[in-house]
């Protein structure tokens, strides 16, 4: 807990001082807290040297263990070995732990104590002291679903500030790497970390976020790190995501070493990386896991994806509209049969389709699973077919453009390129080909204007730079690349 | 809206003059190499799906006759040409408006600019068919193909970003 930064705790407005005596304090936390009513918060009065502690704790977070050996070594004092200097005494030689605070006001008393900490009282001192035995219940590092490679290191992030913070650690142990802490949220008092490399992140940038972290003022962040983005970047109507999330660590380390800045939110896996642009979306770590060779080969075929994922329907349908637009040799790609209804109308129908099933996979329990896939792969479609409701082309490419979208490494992306393709889909019903073409325009040009804390969303490519967008486009050797991308503005541009 | 205040003017400004004074030439040139040959790739394809009735190869078919302007060795002569004028507008665009216009609207000026020089003042020299005589899919889709290349050079161009533009 060495770089923690206290946050402000601007609660009830009452600044009252750790009392001298005992009993007021204790009277002071049994009003202000309903000890009697919560049954979680625990007291213990205990006797030390014949001076009197008083020590409150959270049933759920204490470790019993820990509070065990501290009583202990705590019951042996004597007397004589205490008076006069009590509270520097009991600090320094026999509350034996590692994680030791002093705390002057009853309003960071009251902070700690909710917090888990375990919090002495001592009678006839102005200082409380508040040790950090907390005891979470916490999972191991696993595996993120949505963010898999094939050979690889395992570990994801969990729920736990502290775990993250480490995992992270252990990759970058460098003395510049810094992890600010924030608290954010009137009720929720959440843990907000700031990952930065002081030497290499750009300092504005960090001075911006933090910033608009500690001016944020809401209830609580209980949706943890998306309620956060919402702060951080806000805005309101744009689907595309203009951060990026990870739940590896490694790719968050790499990241660091890159020059972003990452933020952590207590209680989440995901970990914000910012500053972002839309070519941070469509890399995966897999791509680094293989020879450059080959990770661009895979790199091209995520981008083929989401380019199918976005104009293979509407230019489907705009040569529907307009067969004679096809060039000869691919004059056989048409509906044959075209079923009953228009097939835009079966465009928008199977995209629908398509989203429910991905909902009712989610909260379908793993065991039926298999069963409703089987279910609604072949017998919706096949029946589908035969009474007419759709053409059997028009589930052939929705079903390519939806595995496209699943090959996109962010999942934020894929749901903004859906958007964007059901707007081109409108775009051709209407218009046709001017439809197409001013479409296609008008995204280019909303994407352009983007700007993700004040980076803009398409870079490299507009604005150009042919040195990173050749590491984009080609997956270039790590031994090769040695400067940082400019995008993040470091301060040290060339890689150690 | 407080995103959009620059981030770290002084010391950007004095990369600024420094990049100004060392790569000028080289950014507009890349950036017009680039976008030409983008740019004139994609025309291709709009012609070839027949989204444009005005071929690539319009250069080409004036100077030297329709049907050598349809072999492939026309059509890469004719994306050189292409080429080179794109780098010339866009070293002219750099001497001319770099620093002071907006990214966007500066783009969209050019690109509109150009596409009235080539549409309106074109047919005078014999380059594209008149405008009347132009559908709407053609018209629109080389509107399309400009403006997206006119906000492509002047993005790239814009003072603003000349930071994340140099090669580093």
């Amino acid at each position: 807990m060495v770089d923690e930064e206290k946050g402000t705790s601007a609660s009830k407005g009452e600044n009252a001082p750790v009392h001298r005596r005992l009993a007021v304090n204790q009277a002071y936390l049994k009003e202000r807290l309903d000890i009697g009513v919560s049954f979680d918060i625990g007291v213990r009065e205990i006797s030390v040297g014949e001076k009197k502690l008083a020590l409150y704790f959270l049933n759920g977070f204490a470790d019993n263990m820990v509070v065990v050996e501290m009583l202990r070594e705590l019951s042996r004092v004597k007397r004589e070995e205490l008076v006069p200097q009590v509270l520097t005494r009991i600090f320094r030689k026999y509350l034996t732990h590692p994680q030791v605070e002093e705390l002057r006001r009853m309003d960071e008393v009251v902070d700690k104590l909710l917090a888990g900490h375990l919090v002495v009282l001592i009678d006839g001192e102005q200082t409380a002291l508040a040790v950090d035995a907390r005891h979470y219940p916490a999972r191991q590092p696993e595996e993120p679903d949505t963010e898999r490679v094939v050979r690889g290191s395992r570990d994801g992030f969990t729920e736990t500030l502290v775990f993250n913070t480490a995992l992270i650690r252990r990759r970058v142990r460098d003395e510049r790497l810094r992890m600010e802490l924030v608290q954010v949220g009137e009720r929720s008092k959440t843990d907000v970390c700031l990952a930065y490399l002081k030497d290499v992140a750009d300092p504005e940038l960090v001075r911006l976020i933090r910033d608009k972290l500690s001016r944020i003022t809401v209830d609580g962040l209980p949706m943890a790190e998306k309620a956060l983005e919402e702060f951080l970047v806000g805005r309101n109507w744009h689907p595309f995501p203009l951060v990026r999330y990870t739940e590896r660590p490694d790719v968050a380390a790499s990241h660091l070493l890159e020059g972003h800045v990452l933020v952590l939110v207590d209680t989440s896996p995901s970990v914000i990386i910012a500053p972002t642009t839309f070519f941070h979306h469509v890399q995966h770590a897999e791509e680094y896991r293989q020879t450059p060779v080959v990770g661009t080969y895979l790199r091209w075929i995520r981008f083929i994806g989401i380019l199918l994922s976005i104009f293979l329907l509407p230019l489907w349908l705009l040569f529907v509209f307009n067969p004679e637009l096809l060039p000869k040799e691919l004059a056989f790609i048409g509906p044959k049969k075209s079923g009953e209804i228009p097939i835009f109308f079966q465009f928008i129908l199977a995209e629908i389709g398509i989203d429910l099933m991905r909902m009712a996979a989610v909260h379908t329990p793993t065991p039926l699973a298999t069963a409703m896939g089987l279910i609604a792969a072949v017998l919706i479609g096949e029946v589908a077919i035969k009474v007419g409701l759709f053409a059997p082309e028009t589930i052939l490419y929705t079903a390519v453009a939806a595995i496209g979208m699943f090959a996109t490494p962010s999942y934020e992306l894929s749901l903004a390129v859906k958007l964007v393709r059901l707007f081109l889909l409108l775009m051709v019903f209407l218009f046709k080909v001017p439809g197409f073409v001013l479409g296609v325009t008008l995204v280019i040009f909303v994407l352009a204007m983007t700007r993700s804390l004040n980076t803009p969303y398409l870079w490299p490519l507009i604005p150009f730079n042919w040195p990173a967008l050749r590491t984009i486009l080609f997956r270039t050797s790590v031994p090769s690349m040695k400067t940082r991308p400019s995008i993040v503005r470091p301060q040290d541009a060339r890689r150690q | 809206m407080d995103d959009r205040r620059r981030l770290g003017m002084p010391a950007e400004q004095q990369e600024d003059q420094r990049v100004r004074a060392e790569g000028r030439w080289g950014t507009a040139v890349t950036v017009g190499i680039a976008g030409g040959l983008f740019f004139s790739t994609l025309h291709y394809l709009a012609y070839l799906l027949r989204f444009t009735s005005v071929s690539p190869a319009l250069w080409i078919e004036w100077g030297m006759g329709k049907p050598f302007g349809r072999t492939a060795a026309g059509l890469l002569l004719s994306i050189a040409v292409w080429t080179v004028l794109s780098v010339a507008v866009a070293v002219l665009y750099d001497r001319v408006a770099g620093e002071r216009l907006n990214p966007i609207g500066g783009g969209v000026t050019l690109g509109v600019v150009l596409w009235v020089l080539l549409f309106i003042g074109g047919p005078m020299l014999g380059f594209v068919p008149d405008v009347r005589q132009l559908d709407i899919d053609t018209l629109s889709t080389e509107l399309a193909l400009f403006l997206v290349y006119g906000l492509f050079v002047g993005h790239s161009l814009s003072d603003r970003f000349r930071a994340e533009r140099t090669a580093s």
